[in-house]
């Protein structure tokens, strides 16, 4: 889920930059969007010196890594602490090579891809493997993939089954596996995100419903019309050019109603039954009509609403006009600028859910990592793949060196005090050492527990750290609800069973159970299906400004019955039809139902 | 020799000079030839992609191991229930920008008439600067300029003259009159440049044979001026029309929001928007070659209307 | 003395030009109109880039809030963070070579076969310029143009630069079309001399088609400059890299969210200094100048009569 926000905060972004540099003249089809290939520094990286001085020097094997996402900061920083890690444990030097889809294309056609290609296993599987790009990886595993033999056996087993284009051999597999929730909550970024000094103000009123949450924004606006810089202040705002992203997710807190491989249609947590987001009245988008309308009714909505860019709007969150949004990431600079002065935006328990916990026991497919043909160094590249997925490598790509960054004492991992303060202080002294820099570049998720120490893999996320790391406001809010640190609020009100999060539906179950119910495949759309939902998610957009611009109670009535009969008149409900018929194909074929 | 050297009566002559004309012809065609292989290589060659458009083609699967499809891309283009309206908007846009055409001309001949020269010179610069200026810049610019709180807005209101805010960006009413603004003010010095070089080309005899018969300023114009410009203007004027489905795209993405999507998606946007979605490389290889073919149709046949009316074609 | 030489000069001064030329009243009113008219146009569009360039020089984090007049707080972080990119002096080395032999290729290809186009004796005339003119349309897609050039050797080659835009079919048409408007007269009387078609071009076609041939290299200037395209697909080498595509990959890296986890964006990340706007509107200063400086540089061709009076001279 947490994924699932980031991503489209990605592809969000990867529309935008594309438009930046002025006109280019001879732009082609005039729809790339382009990014990165390796970098003017990268290339210029000596090999680099081992610590140790008892190992000879190794001839360093570059290898380079198609992503396809622009902007990663990976080559910027070829000297990092992890890339020196890695260079003395594989003897390998990792360049990524950036492609949009239409790079890819590019390189697919002629064939001319890295040594490791990063994408989506369920959108380019058959096109990789029928056209004999990738190769297998079953005959190398036995000498150089030990550790993944041995620690994603389950991915392993599942690649084989569905991402082998039907040949049953092991070409693909994904970063970021993690079969078990974490044990500590770290800082809880998705949910209302309020200005804690103005709702501690009227006292913190309880949340349960996004009614009680209406109130409270009025409350805190009458009381704050403006900024300190006189400046108009809006109880809610949002952003358009992320689809239907704000009428979907921030009533999830309150509906714990979910979508997976569509906006259109959503469950409960855990459930199997879905319903239309579009033509079900309960569904996340009319809770956030209902929500959004009634705000614009009390000219507690930014006029601005319905035309302003994600960008736009974490530029009013800077200036404090905003009261609450939707996750801590959107609200701009606000934040950083008062680290001391206690004000500033926090998620508060609200609702029914916390954003929190869930697991991957597949990892994240749309980073699937593949061999390609055309690598001189299989081998090597198998190495590599194998040490991102062993303790150690996850280990040091997100923590750093033992003894550097990190210490055993008393057989206990543990973070130094420099590595936490050059975490918190961020910015790039953080990003050079290349610690936790691209989590797509690891393949365990970093509450996987090293049997090892029984600590998880990533320690900035282990309770310890956690506390170390609270922040002023951080502090000023756990202290107001009896709490050392922020995930705490949540844990205790999750073990009052107030709130509910990612995975208790889980409880009880067996670990097996559980993986079994994690690793039944999504629902792939059909072609058809899909522009069919494209075109629906456009209609819903556009239907949503009028509806929410309804002046009265009739005229949001009205609204609401004509875009449900327009929603229906699309196929909203043969979609959903559709939609859970495939479901339980898939969960029949897995023995589920 | 003697014969062909023969006097000027002699029905010789003519045979020599065509024989000479036919020489020259050939020194001409040879020396045009690397442009016709410039021209083959690089434009004529890439064009082997237009098969991808009758197959299902996906990238790394080899042509010989896809499906034929015929036409099928073709007809999911026509059938697709959102290309009328798609059509229209762009249609409209495009007619919109031909209709301001005239204005960077009016613009160049203002610019022409200007007796200081750094006050030319800063005029023609400064007006070119938009050009560069990126389409999401520009929206930013517009944002800042245009919402609710924006300069506009705040300066409208505090004067006194307008009561509550206008909303531009999200005006659906309004929006193609926005977007052609738009598209004016960053387009107008840019596209005077042309007009610029036609003017000043003008012989400068001819003003001062009217200035002479007593003509004014505005009949130098109306007689010299802008007869001398129309053949750029009708070539200009032709060659947008042939381009009549290209509308633009990035000015659309980034002014597109909830409130005017439905007239704002313009062809191009819409089969970006639809790539995102399906990835489907065939599909849009067949609308850049319907561009392509219908783009070409469009020049032949303004050109013959041209030749009609004119009496003169372009190609 | 000194007041009323001055004062007598002044009135010298303000007499000349009524001397050279009378101003009835219909001129006045049109100049008046005239220069209000474009220096309204010169506020509408130097705002814009003055904007960009207070936005630019604003703290990054405080210019979010908005900037009109002044900037807000002051920086020129993101000018430093910029100028110290690696590798960005070879790139825009790169680019200027780009730049200026894209610029030289395209305006002597396109003139000379604009030329050749006009001329009746060539057999298959309009045949030849329609094939090329038709190419102004073409467009195939990324993949096949990928394979074309990849198979000519231009991967990784400076050549891919320069050469596939030699000949672009605007630029013929509007210089074809402006030839055909000089005086044949000229080109007539060269012949009778004796001179050749190649003489006839250096000598008397090109200079005369000045004024078009500036406008062109200012438009293919500006199009070698801004492209990244070509850089971005098929050019990996370093020191071929375009100032362009760099900063282009500059921009992408302050503004992707992609790659960081929520947990880091929650915190440490968020302590950013620059952000990705004010970094756009450093970018498209530091882009734009050098560029935009090119026209008035082309513009002494854009004086009348001057080209035609030393021809005729």
């Amino acid at each position: 889920m947490r994924k699932k926000a980031t991503l489209k905060a990605g592809a969000a972004l990867l529309a935008t930059t594309s438009l930046l540099l002025s006109a280019c003249s001879g732009g082609g089809n005039g729809n790339a969007s382009p990014s990165a290939s390796g970098s003017a520094g990268a290339s210029s990286a000596a090999p680099t010196a081992t610590a140790s001085a008892s190992e000879a020097p190794k001839e360093l094997v570059t290898l380079r890594v198609l992503v396809m996402e622009p902007g990663t900061k990976w080559n910027k920083y070829p000297d990092s602490t992890v890339a020196k890690a890695i260079a003395e444990k594989v003897g390998v030097k990792i360049e990524y090579v950036e492609a949009d889809e239409n790079k890819f294309n590019v390189l697919l056609a002629s064939g001319d891809l890295p040594d490791i290609v990063r994408s989506d296993v369920n959108k380019y599987q058959k096109q990789l493997i029928e056209g004999g790009l990738v190769v297998p990886m079953d005959d190398m595993l036995a000498e150089h993939g030990k550790d993944i033999a041995a620690n994603i056996p389950t991915v392993v087993d599942y690649s084989k089954q569905n991402w082998s284009n039907g040949t049953g051999k092991l070409y693909f597999l994904p970063p970021q596996v993690q079969p078990k929730p974490g044990t500590s909550i770290k800082p809880i970024t998705i949910g209302p995100t309020i200005r804690w000094d103005w709702y501690k103000e009227i006292g913190a009123p309880e949340l349960n419903t996004m009614d009680d949450l209406l109130s409270a924004l009025e409350q805190i606006v009458a009381k704050h019309p403006t900024t300190e810089d006189g400046k108009k202040v809006y109880g809610v705002s949002m952003w358009q050019d992320w689809g239907l992203w704000p009428y979907l997710i921030p009533p999830l807190t309150f509906t714990m109603s979910t979508g997976t491989t569509s906006d259109l249609t959503a469950s409960q947590i855990g459930g199997h039954d879905f319903i239309s987001t579009l033509t079900d009245e309960s569904s996340n988008f009319w809770v956030a009509m209902d929500f959004y309308n009634k705000a614009f009714r009390k000219g507690l909505l930014d006029p601005d609403a319905l035309t302003m860019k994600n960008n736009d709007y974490m530029a009013k969150a800077t200036a404090g006009q905003i009261v609450v949004g939707p996750a801590t990431w959107a609200m701009g600079d606000f934040n950083a600028q008062h680290t001391n002065d206690g004000k500033g935006y926090i998620v508060v328990p609200a609702g029914k859910l916390a954003w929190t916990g869930g697991v991957n026991p597949l990892g994240w497919q749309d980073k699937s990592y593949a061999i390609s043909k055309s690598s001189k160094n299989p081998e090597k590249a198998l190495d590599f793949l194998n040490y991102i997925y062993s303790y150690e490598g996850a280990r040091t790509m997100y923590n750093g060196a033992e003894g550097k960054e990190w210490n055993v004492a008393d057989g206990k991992p543990t973070l130094t005090d420099e590595t936490l303060a050059l975490k918190a202080a961020g910015g790039i002294p953080f990003e050079s050492t290349g610690l936790s820099l691209d989590r797509n570049i690891i393949g365990l998720g970093g509450d996987v527990v090293d049997p090892n120490d029984n600590q998880p893999v990533d320690l900035f996320g282990a309770e310890e750290a956690l506390k170390k790391a609270v922040t002023p406001l951080e502090k000023d809010f756990s202290d107001h609800y009896g709490a050392s640190y922020s995930g705490e609020v949540f844990q205790k009100q999750i073990d009052a069973g107030k709130l509910k999060t990612f995975t208790t539906w889980m409880d009880g179950l067996s670990d097996d159970e559980i993986l079994k119910q994690n690793t039944v495949p999504g629902v792939t759309l059909s072609d058809d299906y899909k522009k069919k939902e494209a075109a629906l998610k456009e209609l819903a957009a556009r239907q949503a400004a009028k509806i929410v611009l309804a002046k009265d109670e009739s005229a949001f009535a009205k609204a609401k019955s004509e875009a449900i009969d327009a929603f229906k008149k699309a196929g909203a409900d043969d979609f959903t039809k559709y939609y859970n018929e495939e479901v339980v194909k898939l969960r029949t074929a897995h023995g589920l139902q | 020799m003697d014969m062909t050297a023969a006097g000027k009566d002699s029905p010789n002559n003519k045979r020599f000079k065509s024989g000479h004309r036919k020489k020259d012809g050939y020194k001409l065609l040879l020396a045009a030839l690397p442009f016709l292989v410039i021209a083959f290589a690089f434009s004529y060659v890439p064009l082997f992609g237009w098969i991808y458009a009758f197959f299902d083609y996906h990238p790394g699967i080899p042509l010989s191991k896809s499906e034929f499809v015929g036409l099928a891309n073709f007809r999911d283009m026509f059938g697709d229930s959102r290309m009328g309206p798609v059509l229209v908007n762009t249609l409209a846009l495009s007619a919109l920008s031909i209709l301001t055409a005239p204005i960077p001309m009016l613009f160049a001949i203002l610019v022409s008439e200007v007796r200081s020269g750094w006050f030319k010179r800063l005029v023609q610069t400064v007006s070119t600067l938009p050009h560069y200026i990126s389409w999401i810049i520009v929206y930013a610019l517009a944002f800042s300029m245009f919402s609710t709180e924006g300069a506009v807005n705040t300066m409208l209101i505090k004067t006194g003259i307008g009561g509550s805010p206008v909303d531009v960006l999200g005006n659906y009413d309004r929006v193609w009159t926005v977007q052609t603004l738009l598209l004016l003010w960053k387009s107008v010095g840019w596209s005077a440049i042309i007009y610029l070089a036609a003017i000043v080309s003008i012989d400068s005899e001819q003003y001062d044979a009217a200035k002479v018969d007593g003509a004014g300023r505005r009949r130098t114009i109306w007689h010299i001026t802008l007869p001398s410009i129309m053949p750029t203007f009708i070539v200009l004027l032709l060659l947008s029309i042939s381009n009549l489905l290209s509308a633009g795209f990035e000015q659309y993405l980034v002014f597109s929001n909830v409130m005017v999507a439905d007239r704002i998606e313009v062809l191009d946007l819409y089969v970006y928007r639809l790539g995102l979605v399906t990835g489907d490389y065939s599909y849009s290889t067949a609308v850049g070659m319907f561009k392509s073919v219908i783009s070409i149709g469009l020049l032949f046949a303004v050109n013959l209307l041209s030749k009609k009316f004119r009496g003169q074609g372009i190609v | 003395m000194n007041t009323h030489t001055a004062s007598r000069k002044a009135a010298a001064a303000a007499q000349a030009p009524r001397r050279r030329r009378k101003i009835d009243g219909k001129d006045l009113t049109f100049n008046i109109i005239n220069y209000v008219v474009l220096s309204l146009l010169i506020v509408v569009t130097i705002y814009p880039f003055y904007y960009i360039f207070i936005y630019s020089i604003s703290d990054s984090i405080e210019a979010q809030k908005g900037v009109t007049i002044w900037p807000t707080g002051f920086s020129l972080e993101a000018y430093r963070t910029t100028a110290s990119l690696p590798g960005i002096i070879d790139a825009a080395v790169v680019t200027i070579s780009r730049t200026v032999i894209g610029t030289v290729i395209t305006v002597f290809c396109c003139a000379l076969f604009a030329y050749l186009i006009t001329k009746e004796e060539l057999p298959f005339r309009k045949a030849i310029y329609r094939f090329v003119l038709v190419t102004m349309y073409f467009n195939a897609g990324f993949i096949p143009w990928y394979l074309t050039m990849k198979t000519y050797g231009l991967q990784n080659n400076f050549l891919l630069y320069v050469l596939p835009s030699a000949l672009v079919g605007f630029n013929v048409i509007l210089i074809k079309t402006f030839i055909e408007q000089l005086p044949a007269s000229l080109e007539e009387s060269a012949k009778i001399d004796g001179a050749g078609y190649f003489r006839i071009f250096a000598s008397i076609i090109f200079p005369l088609s000045m004024p078009i041939i500036a406008t062109i290299a200012v438009f293919a200037a500006v199009g070698q400059w801004n492209t990244w395209f070509d850089n971005y697909f098929l050019v990996e080498n370093p020191k071929l890299q375009t100032l362009q595509l760099v900063l282009y990959n500059f921009l992408n890296q302050s503004s992707n969210l992609s790659n960081m986890t929520t947990e880091q964006l929650n915190r440490g990340d968020l302590v950013r200094t620059l952000t990705p706007q004010s970094i756009r509107m450093t970018i498209t200063m530091l882009v734009t100048l050098p560029i935009v400086l090119v026209y008035p540089l082309l513009q002494r061709y854009f004086v009348k009569g001057i080209m035609m009076g030393a021809v005729k001279g």
